[in-house]
């Protein structure tokens, strides 16, 4: 019987993205080929029109600002024109240009690429490394995504997995993950609540575990909240002082904007440890006037961090306080509080979240490492037989359709155990009316275009009568595989209009395919020459090995038929391993070997069974 | 129905009668004997069963009965009960990934969908805590949640699964919240509170102790304690008569009305090994006449299968092994059966010579000689034994 296929979690993070599995009856996480166990997301088009990922990517993106792509995840599944879109465009040193259907491209070289297709750049590097740890194709994972990312959000993500050529089993709720890892193995009773404050977004969840069932009573969060909104105030805060003391604003220039955040980045993280940080950026820039190149100097203090991302800090124990309100809990009703995300690790973070709770965090968790754990522990639970672990996760946003009026009638309301349905009878609004819209909203606002829409469809042919008279059944429907479904019907008639929504995030379906399409070729080619390569480097040590243990081979069996025979048959093989090898053809590769290595266990086993014998 | 069964203003005695909703008002202007009634008649019982489990004369429980009636607490109605009796479902024909136990499991609660309460349907007290609610509610979603069948081939058992752990969630939703349970109750009055423990003893009435003992006996936990022991004996008869299957599914019915109960788990266990033993000699069979066929493939197959559900099961081990060695299959995998045929037949000469074969082609030889003196010992007639030992010589 063959082992299973192996499966992956992976936590694509904002900054950083790590992979993780389960190796026996642990959680390991899986490190990079070049050794690291943190992934830099960034993507990069270097000036040789070589894509980069990760580590050497976020390496040039100083020398390489305007096709370097980080924070990804900070746009994926929005929409161009929508708010914190714009927001975030001012502030970006690449450049994002409006899709069709007022997606985003990012424009990188040349070439303009939708955020699923940067994604998956990070996802298939994740997905190389662990097929390197494992010396074989892996193609299931589970992803996670912030918990309070929308349908749009996670759909993008997912299509970014089916780009990179991986069958998302599942998309995830981070905090959920968190947890995951954090009560498995352990005999955890009771409700606790995790505190995920990332590179880009906040989460909180509160769930309640007990014999291996996680269930989730209440999760929020804002997805435009995190390490990188700390970075940006420190920016800020350097590109005012700069423009109070040299008249010149650093952000018109890309380069230098490029260099500020980083070095934000580097003081933000020094201050969690030392109460001081200097940061020194010469020659940031050259005026025009032919003064000479002017120095960044300056020196920021724990105390001054603090003031410049208070409302920050602020805001995310805001966030907790309203999600332990929907839980019905108090602070005191929690056992325990897990910290995730790398900004957690600023003081004024842990010292917030211990003032709010009332106790201290739990410190038994890798902040970094532990979603990707939790992906891996689910995958894990997921493909096998009687699996330790249940989630019982909920929906983060209400589900409703658009009124009359241009409201919202909430249907499925956010923190609802999946899978889960619904049914309401609406009425028509107006006379002789005989069509009704159906627009399917997520989101909490009471006004419908607030709300982010999912899809929408029209039931026709209702019969002629006074508003209100004809009635018309909704009926939503989230399956466990977080699909949404919705249908209408006419309660006189019986006809029925539904709607799968599922093409939301940012590209169609026939987009996604001709990436697929493109994809593809690269793809076999890539996975192809890794497997040759593989097969060489595996073949190649097994000659050695045959070639070493012949002579003694040899001399056992010198006067024996069996001898004469084996040795004979083993030359033929070494034979054709050389050919194979000269060749280069992976079939051709594979069957020599698989001879090969026949022949050198069966070597070994003479060696070791007359030779130490006899 | 006779005329003498009549009871006038009420109707026949096997007559259902049915408590009236909305009846909180009403409760303030009942007398105490009228309340203990009312508890009787529940949801809905017939009226001979009334009397008889009021605890009281007959014509004082049809006095009261009718005034019940005067006074709107009670309905004439016509029930069909559903029938407990498990009907055969399509479903139980359908092929699935799913153990037939489990299948049953799941068409009884899908049934039950229907006429159960929140509180039957996860199985927990009408006064059960918030805490005891979430409790069962967890227990259950292990076995009903649809990812416990994740990626797995089960038709139209999705969808059921998917219905009974959305009416698992709205259970637990409305019973672990003050307010929904409340609305809940008030919904539905048929559903009655336990008589609080602190009732005091002394003054009780023979009537009253009478009445409480009926109630007692109509009891949920009391009904279980009794369903369970009518469902051990059936369970034993079935495991008695060869009947491994049925009996596993009237044990998991058992274990689910008594969960610590632990000669119902260690049934349940033997049962499972003993169908699991009956079904490897099934594919043994399978095997030896696939092998007869030529169809040899499918026999080494059946044989792996055999040994799978049966790791003792010597004849698939050895028969396994010496179709592995005849294919030319994997031949580690050949010696492992070998071994494990002789590990538990250590004395059957023709086993050991069998690994005795492999460990030879497989270059061991000196594990192989050993294996044939064993052989020898056993059987010192074993021509192939002989032989062969006399080839292994040279090694000296």
């Amino acid at each position: 019987m063959s082992d299973r296929d192996p499966v992956i979690g992976i936590d694509l993070g904002t900054t950083n993205s790590v992979v993780a599995t389960v190796s026996g009856t642990q959680p390991v996480v899986i490190k990079s080929r070049t050794g690291q166990t943190l992934t830099p997301s960034v993507v990069a088009l270097a000036k040789s029109g070589k894509k980069l990922v990760g580590q050497i990517a976020k390496r040039q993106a100083i020398t390489n600002p305007q096709d370097t792509i980080y924070a990804a995840k900070r746009l994926i599944g929005r929409k161009y024109s929508s708010e914190q879109v714009q927001q975030a465009m001012r502030t970006l040193a690449y450049r994002l240009v409006q899709g069709q259907h007022d997606d985003i491209k990012v424009a990188m070289g040349q070439e303009e690429l939708s955020l699923q297709e940067i994604s998956s750049i990070v996802l298939r590097e994740l997905k190389l490394d662990a097929e390197a740890h494992f010396g074989r194709p892996v193609t299931k994972a589970v992803v996670t995504v912030p918990a309070y990312f929308n349908d749009g959000q996670r759909q993008a993500t997912k299509d970014a997995g089916l780009i990179a050529g991986l069958e998302v089993l599942r998309i995830l709720n981070e905090p959920t993950a968190a947890a995951l890892a954090y009560g498995f193995g352990k005999n955890v009773r009771g409700k606790i609540a995790v505190f995920d404050l990332g590179g880009g977004t906040f989460d909180v969840s509160v769930m309640e575990v007990g014999e291996g069932v996680f269930d989730v009573i209440a999760t929020g969060g804002d997805t435009f909240l995190g390490g990188e909104d700390f970075d940006s105030r420190v920016m800020e805060w350097l590109v005012f002082g700069f423009a109070k003391e040299h008249g010149v604003d650093l952000r018109k220039d890309r380069m230098a904007l490029q260099r500020l955040k980083d070095a934000a980045e580097k003081a933000k993280i020094e201050l969690s440890t030392s109460k001081e940080s200097q940061i020194n950026l010469p020659f940031i820039c050259t005026p025009p006037g032919g003064t000479g190149a002017l120095h960044l100097q300056a020196s920021l203090s724990r105390e001054k961090l603090e003031e410049l991302t208070s409302d920050l800090a602020d805001r995310s124990c805001q966030i907790a306080e309203q999600v332990l309100k929907e839980a019905r809990l108090r602070a005191s009703d929690l056992k325990e509080i897990i910290l995730v995300g790398g900004m957690t690790r600023m003081p004024r973070i842990a010292e917030s979240v211990k003032k709010f709770f009332g106790k201290d965090p739990c410190k038994g968790v890798h902040p970094d490492e532990v979603v990707a754990l939790g992906a891996a522990i689910h995958a894990n639970s997921l493909v096998q037989e009687e699996g330790q672990v249940l989630l019982l996760d909920v929906t983060p946003q209400s589900l409703g359709v658009a009124i009359a009026g241009g409201y919202v009638r909430r249907l499925i309301p956010r923190n609802t155990t999946v899978p889960t349905s619904t049914t309401e009878v609406f009425n028509t609004s107006k006379d002789q009316q005989t069509t009704v819209k159906i627009m399917v909203l997520q989101g909490e606002n009471d006004v419908a275009h607030q709300n982010e829409l999912l899809g929408e469809f029209v039931l026709t042919g209702l019969r002629e009568a006074a508003r209100g008279v004809v009635e018309i059944e909704v009926t939503f429907e989230i399956n466990s595989e977080g699909i949404v479904s919705v249908s209408a019907k006419d309660k006189e008639t019986g006809k029925r209009q539904s709607i799968t929504v599922t093409a939301s995030g940012g590209l169609t379906r026939e987009e996604l395919a001709k990436i697929l399409d493109q994809q593809g070729d690269y793809m076999l080619e890539a996975k192809s020459v890794e497997q040759v390569g593989a097969k060489r480097s595996e073949l190649e040590s097994t000659i050695k090995e045959v070639k070493e243990l012949l002579p003694q081979v040899r001399r056992l069996t010198a006067d024996s038929d069996f001898g004469r025979d084996a040795i004979k048959k083993a030359e033929k093989s070494l034979e054709a391993a050389a050919a194979a090898l000269a060749n280069n053809n992976l079939s051709a590769l594979s069957e020599s070997l698989d001879q090969l290595s026949r022949t050198a266990n069966l070597f070994r086993g003479v060696v070791q069974r007359i030779g130490n014998g006899g | 129905m006779s005329e003498a069964d009549a009871i006038v203003g009420l109707g026949a005695r096997s007559d259902f009668v049915a408590t009236a909703p909305q009846t909180d008002r009403l409760r303030q202007s009942l007398t105490p004997d009228e309340v203990v009634v009312l508890a009787v008649v529940g949801r809905a019982s017939p009226i001979s069963e009334v009397i008889d489990r009021s605890g009281m004369s007959e014509p004082k429980a049809i006095s009261l009965l009718l005034s019940l009636r005067a006074k709107g607490a009670i309905v004439p109605a016509r029930v069909s009960r559903p029938s407990h009796q498990p009907t055969v479902d399509a479903g139980s024909l359908e092929e699935v990934d799913l153990d037939p136990a489990r299948k049953q499991e799941i068409l009884e609660m899908e049934r039950a969908l229907d006429y159960q309460t929140h509180f039957e349907f996860l199985g927990v007290e009408v006064d059960a805590d918030t805490d005891a609610v979430r409790k069962a509610y967890h227990e259950l979603s292990r076995k009903f949640h649809p990812d416990r069948y994740f990626q797995k081939n089960l038709g139209s058992f999705r969808g059921r699964v998917e219905k009974i752990f959305r009416r698992l969630t709205e259970a637990n939703i409305t019973l672990s919240d003050p307010t929904r349970r409340a609305a809940y109750l008030a919904a539905h009055p048929e559903i009655v509170r336990p008589v609080p423990k602190t009732a005091p003893k002394a003054e009780e009435s023979p009537e009253r102790l009478a009445e409480r003992r009926a109630r007692l006996a109509t009891h949920p936990y009391l009904m279980r304690n009794r369903k369970g022991h009518e469902l051990l004996a059936e369970a034993k008869a079935l495991m008695a008569k060869d009947d491994y299957p049925k009996a596993m599914v009237v044990l998991d019915q058992a274990t689910r009305l008594d969960p610590k109960n632990t000669e119902l788990s260690d049934l349940l266990q033997q049962a499972r090994r003993q169908q699991d033993r009956q079904r490897a000699e099934n594919e043994l069979k399978k095997a030896q006449e696939a092998e007869m066929l030529g169809n040899l493939n499918a026999a080494a197959e059946a044989y792996r299968q055999a040994i799978a559900l049966d790791p003792t099961n010597t004849r698939a081990a050895a028969r396994g092994a010496s179709l592995i060695l005849q294919l030319g299959g994997d031949l580690k995998e050949a010696k492992q059966l070998a071994q494990r045929a002789v590990d538990g037949e250590p004395n059957n000469a023709s086993y050991r010579a069998l690994l005795a074969k492999l460990l030879l082609s497989a270059g061991m030889k000196k594990l192989a000689k050993k294996e044939y003196e064993e052989t020898l010992r056993r059987d010192p007639d074993h021509a192939e034994a002989k032989a062969q030992l006399r080839k292994l010589r040279w090694t000296f």
